[in-house]
């Protein structure tokens, strides 16, 4: 198994990433907040 | 990750899951994985262009380590349904303060993911940082 990859500190920018929560249905600006989150991506679903 | 959901919440981090499959489908997982969050639908994939989470080689999706990881899975009983969509796509992690990713994740192969420790580590430090 490979090393896991280490964080890469440059700023990247989310102004204009608006995504609907499918859970809430309710639009997640996150160019504008929440103040702090962990966006965990995902790959594909099986 | 979300057994340390409480801990991230201390230091102010909403944990956000973000997928490209349809709202619908997100919605379905959410419910399977009892995700607390948000789970946000982005089909356009504009949040993985924006991290810079990439495709992958298929040499780097079926590595010795990402078969290891499925075959545990099936060593422990689960079942293995096949893909629905694009296996090559990377996910990857980021921190995020007041829409800026901080720390991202960007991880090389599917088994790549940094260790939910260490993800909790970038955060407390990065908290620090702020504080």
């Amino acid at each position: 198994m490979s090393a896991a990859v280490a964080g890469d500190t440059t700023p990247v920018s989310l102004a204009g990433i608006v995504l609907p929560d499918a859970v809430g249905g309710q639009p997640v600006d996150l160019g504008a907040g929440p103040p702090k989150a962990l966006l965990t991506v995902i790959r594909h679903r099986h | 990750m979300q057994e340390r959901g409480a801990e991230l919440a201390e230091l102010g981090f909403t944990l956000v899951a973000v997928g490209f499959s349809p709202p619908e489908a997100l919605a379905a997982l959410a419910r399977h994985l009892g995700w607390a969050g948000p789970f946000c639908s982005d089909e356009d994939r504009a949040l993985y262009d924006r991290l810079g989470l990439g495709r992958a080689g298929v040499g780097r999706v079926f590595t010795s380590g990402t078969r290891a990881v499925y075959a545990a899975a099936r060593k422990r009983g689960e079942a293995m349904a096949r893909p629905v969509e694009d296996v090559r796509q990377l996910g990857g992690d980021a921190l995020v303060v007041a829409g800026v990713a901080r720390v991202t994740f960007r991880p090389a192969s599917p088994d790549d993911r940094p260790p939910v420790d260490e993800l909790v580590d970038a955060a407390r430090s990065l908290a620090r940082s702020l504080a």
